[in-house]
């Protein structure tokens, strides 16, 4: 213990460097020590914990380091998804609906059963139990537009991260996992992106115009036995069933049907409608309630004023069209009414209450009641404009108001679920409105830029209303449109520079709307309307640029700005998270309108895509020796007309060869002796196959009867032997039922702007005649292949860039003359002859050089034999005699005048 | 499948018995434990690549000689023979350029 010393500078130093540290460390210590000064005590203490850790850290040889980080690249589609909550948009069979992803997918893998692939569930949807209809989700196409396409996978998993809540700046939400992918545009062309890259000011499409779903059609009257149970209520149609004999479902006993059919009761029951069972004031309700304006108008109403008890229904308002509509519905519904006003509440009020228990009934479940649940119901989105107009104007008449100061038309509810089914209505006749939600109360406003289009497709019943919302449609002629920060166009790349450019209009007008990548649809709009005038003025034509305009403009979606991206918790630890697979571009569309991606399928071999093509000197001595089979010979087949990713699967699939084995499970019982093939439907799918496209190439080349019953095939072999039933299994899985038989495999690569096939195995002449192949840019890697097919130029031209890029490929830079020498001599002849002794060493007239290069004696014995004359014409043999060559100085030859 | 018991050779079913072909023994048909070797299906798809086929590369600074661009793929391969030190490739990100450093 030494005396106490003040620990100086030169102390420091001396104590740390009297430490066996790297000197870096002492440095690093010394720096720290003099800025600190500590005292004595201090300072042993610190230089005790510095050499501890010190030595902790070191390694000994052989002792294990780190983690070697490794990234699965086949991740299929884990950790990109929805939960289970979240509303998605689908048709089912019966129009547009909005349901639940969770509950969907839930009762579709219970519908269909799941396969475990990579820790999720996956299912293939069939056709659903309504109308046979399969499921179909409004997706976002590549040139902005929304169409119907079929789902082809769902899948679940459960998910153990956060998930991620974007906000845009309309008021939507969306949330799914940090992987879950959505898409921007950039550059006109629409892609994915992963939601964890997505930052504020980013924008992301959503939907403002939803065209009618395929089914829609089939909804022109409500089928009230969905809402109203036929075990609960009697059913004319069901007694009609049970005189006739048929089977029926009544509420009531075998007694009282008896009863009903003698017609020995105190109420009729009319086929087509519907009666509550104790039936005492003759009350009926249509079984097939007709989806009209009036009907639309009244279910507006109910939300927006409307309550309920169990004996009526009520709906409060002073205005006296108002009530006549009301009147008017109960009126054609053969429906009895009372009125009262009533005084509570802050107003004096008027109630027009309808008598009816089915109505009521039908109501509460479907609309629900009290102000926080009530909803829009699920038919409504299916339903045609007529009447979904006219159940917006009900509802607005009732709860909306016309702000001519604001210039909006707001509603505010405190149903969430209200407002969002209004908003998504709204989209269905292309008007978007904007959300905005506090704690208890949703508020809803359409701006007056859409005044127009609301007087057109709903329109007020109320007098003030209608004349408010007159005054602003002419405000909004008169006024221009102010700016709208919400409808913007965006992603569209240089293309607006370029066409101002091409027709003199000056470029500063588009030039911040470039830099921003954003524009408001009106302002698109004025150009494109600017760049028609100045085209006329100049007298050229440009109707490519104003297409692309057009499309712009009446694309069905709106690009909204992020405003806010929030963490959040996940719902609950390992609960599921759900995804759909579409068809196409792969997006769906979630119940608030935001459309969102899907990448599982992309993902699921990303490992394993990349076709083994030979490089380097094995592939330049292949090409130099006029091989007649490469080892990887590589078909680049280019696409004709349009390239988008559905047409290279369509040609990527006509192609590829596909066999049984792929189609389906093989299964050969060895001692009925019998081979059953159960067919995958959704393989089928997938490579446009239908049964009989299938069973045709089977019987032509098996020459065995196939029975088929349904998705199986079962065969059995001519002879009874088990011999023969094997050779008939390997005979099965040798036919080519589509596709071309060389080529396993074919994998599509997106190169630049259009999608280009590859493939393992090489078949020119075969897949020049396959529809959708480009026949002037498709090529194979073969020389000898491209001679056979395009002439001996194209196989010079192959040779050359064979070459070329394998040296390229390698970094080595050769100048193309060289090749272009070797590629020469290889096919002056017309055909492709090797460099080595079968080929062009072999063909030289010397037997000098002959014998020189390769198989020496023999040349030499077989010029002998023969007598054969070497003119000592070329290099080698003039070196191997020791003469002067021929070229240069040797390219003279003296003669002696005489 | 079974065997006969007499002279080892394979039962086939013929008219619903188990019967040997060369010495005539027939059996009964039994619980019927088919033997049935079932092959799934190959599941197939073509893969669709999107992004460049360099993208999984590793980068690094480098300055290529065509465009400028100060950023390039990189790889390592061993050209030479074992005693010799590896040849690196770099492949421009922009302009896709691929040269080789040795020394």
């Amino acid at each position: 213990m030494s005396a106490f010393v003040t620990v100086t500078a030169k102390i420091i130093e001396e104590r740390v460097n009297a430490l066996s540290l790297p000197p870096k460390i002492k440095d690093l210590l010394i720096a720290e020590l003099l800025d600190a000064m500590p005292d004595e005590e201090q300072l042993d203490t610190i230089i005790a914990r510095v050499m501890d850790g010190y030595v902790n850290a070191g390694i000994e040889p052989c002792e294990p380091v780190g983690v070697v980080a490794a990234q699965s690249i086949g991740e299929p589609g884990t950790q990109m998804s929805l939960p289970a909550d979240e509303g998605v948009l689908v048709d089912l069979g019966s129009g547009m609906e909005v349901v639940k992803i969770g509950t969907l997918v839930d009762d579709l893998i219970e519908q269909f059963g799941g396969t475990e692939v990579n820790g999720s569930e996956v299912c293939m949807p069939g056709a659903t139990e309504r109308n046979g209809a399969v499921l179909r989700v409004p997706s976002l196409n590549g040139s902005g537009k929304i169409v119907w396409k079929r789902v082809l996978e769902c899948s679940r998993h459960r998910n153990d991260g956060k998930l991620l809540e974007l906000t845009t700046r309309s008021g939507r939400k969306i949330r799914a996992t940090p992987h879950h992918s959505y898409v921007i545009r950039e550059n006109g062309i629409i892609k994915p992106i992963a939601g964890s890259k997505l930052q504020q000011g980013d924008r992301i499409p959503v939907a403002r115009n939803i065209p009618e779903s395929p089914t829609a059609q089939t909804c022109t009257a409500l089928d009230l036995s969905e809402y109203l149970p036929k075990d609960e209520y009697w059913f004319g149609s069901e007694l009609e069933k049970a005189a006739c004999g048929d089977p029926y479902t009544v509420p009531v006993a075998c007694v009282q049907l008896e009863n009903h059919l003698n017609g020995d009761v105190s109420f009729e029951l009319e086929e087509g409608f519907v009666y509550p069972v104790q039936n005492h004031g003759n009350a009926r309700i249509p079984e097939f309630a007709p989806l009209d304006s009036l009907f639309g108008w009244f279910i507006g109403a109910y939300l927006a004023e409307g309550s309920t008890a169990p004996n009526y229904t009520a709906i409060s308002n002073m205005d006296c069209c108002y009530q006549e509509l009301v009147r008017e519905f109960a009126g054609s519904w053969n429906l009895t009414f009372n009125e009262y006003d009533n005084f509570r509440g802050f107003a004096p009020g008027h109630d027009i209450r309808i008598n009816s228990t089915l109505l009521q009934r039908f109501l509460v479940t479907v609309c629900g009641k009290g102000s926080h649940n009530k909803k829009v119901p699920d038919f409504a989105y299916g339903a045609p404009d007529e009447f979904i107009g006219s159940l917006l104007r009900g509802y607005f008449d009732g709860d909306g108001n016309v702000s001519t100061e604001r210039k909006v038309i707001r509603i505010s509810s405190c149903s969430h679920e209200l407002i969002d089914g209004i908003a998504l209505l709204l989209g269905r006749l292309g008007i978007l409105a904007t959300k905005n939600s506090s704690d208890r109360e949703h508020l809803l406003s359409i701006p007056f830029r859409y005044a127009q289009l609301f007087r057109e497709k709903v329109g007020f019943g109320l007098q003030k209303k209608m004349a408010a919302l007159d005054t602003l449609c002419t405000l909004s002629e008169e006024q221009g449109k102010p700016y709208d920060a919400i409808d913007m166009v965006a992603g569209f790349g240089t293309v607006l520079e370029d066409i101002a450019t091409g027709l003199g209009i000056p470029m500063r007008i588009v030039h911040s709307a470039t830099l921003r990548q954003y524009i408001g649809r009106r302002a698109l709009q004025r150009f494109r309307d600017r760049c028609a005038i100045a085209a006329d003025e100049k007298g050229v034509e440009i109707p490519a640029e104003l297409a692309k305009l057009d499309a712009m403009i009446d694309e069905d979606v709106i690009w909204d700005e992020i405003v806010s991206i929030k963490h959040l918790d996940a719902p609950g630890e390992g609960e599921y998270v759900y995804d759909f697979s579409v068809d196409g571009l792969e997006t769906f569309i979630t119940s608030e309108g935001v459309v969102t991606h899907n990448t599982m399928r992309t993902f699921h071999y990303a490992g394993v895509a990349e076709i083994n093509v030979t490089l380097g000197l094995p592939r330049l001595i292949e090409i130099l020796d006029a091989r007649k089979n490469p080892s990887t010979p590589v078909m680049t087949v280019y696409l004709t007309g349009g390239s988008s990713k559905k047409r290279a699967q369509e040609v990527a699939w006509s192609i590829q060869r596909t066999t049984i084995a792929d189609l389906g499970e093989i299964a050969t019982d060895r001692v009925n002796l019998t081979i059953t093939v159960e067919i995958d439907e959704r393989a089928m799918y997938e490579r446009n196959l239908t049964l009989p496209d299938i069973i045709e190439p089977l019987e032509a080349k098996l020459k065995v009867p196939i029975d088929v019953s349904g998705y199986t095939l079962a065969l059995r072999p001519k002879e009874d032997t088990l011999g023969s039933l094997v050779q008939l299994g390997r005979n099965l899985k040798k036919v080519l039922i589509k596709g071309i038989e060389n080529i396993p495999r074919v994998v599509i690569q997106k190169d630049g702007s259009e999608y280009v096939l590859y493939t393992e195995g090489t078949a020119l002449d075969g897949v020049l005649d396959i529809e959708g192949v480009d026949p002037t840019r498709t090529i194979s890697n073969h020389p000898g292949e491209m001679c056979e097919v395009f002439g001996i130029e194209a196989a010079r031209n192959s040779i050359m860039n064979e070459i070329m890029s394998t040296l390229r490929e390698q970094g080595l830079e050769v100048n193309v003359k060289h090749i272009m020498l070797a590629s020469d001599m290889m096919t002056c002849d017309g055909e492709v002859k090797q460099i080595g002794r079968h080929g062009l060493s072999g063909e030289k007239a010397s037997i000098l050089a002959r014998a020189a290069f390769e198989v020496t004696v023999n040349h030499l014995i077989d010029a002998g034999m023969r007598g054969e004359v070497d003119e000592l014409d070329g290099v080698t043999e003039n070196v191997i005699v020791g003469q002067p060559i021929r070229l240069g100085t040797g390219d003279v030859n003296l003669i002696v005048k005489s | 499948m079974e065997f006969c018991p007499e002279c080892g050779s394979m039962l086939v079913l013929k008219d619903g018995a188990l019967t040997c072909r060369r010495c005539g023994f027939a059996k009964e048909r039994g619980e019927g434990r088919s033997v049935i070797s079932v092959e799934q299906r190959a599941d197939k798809t073509i893969a669709v690549l999107e992004g460049g086929s360099d993208a999984g590369m590793p980068t690094t600074r480098a300055r290529c000689d065509e465009c400028g661009n100060d950023t390039a793929y990189w790889w390592l391969r061993q050209l030479r023979s074992a005693d010799e030190s590896e040849t690196r490739f770099f492949r421009c990100t922009k302009c896709g350029k691929t040269w080789r450093e040795y020394d």
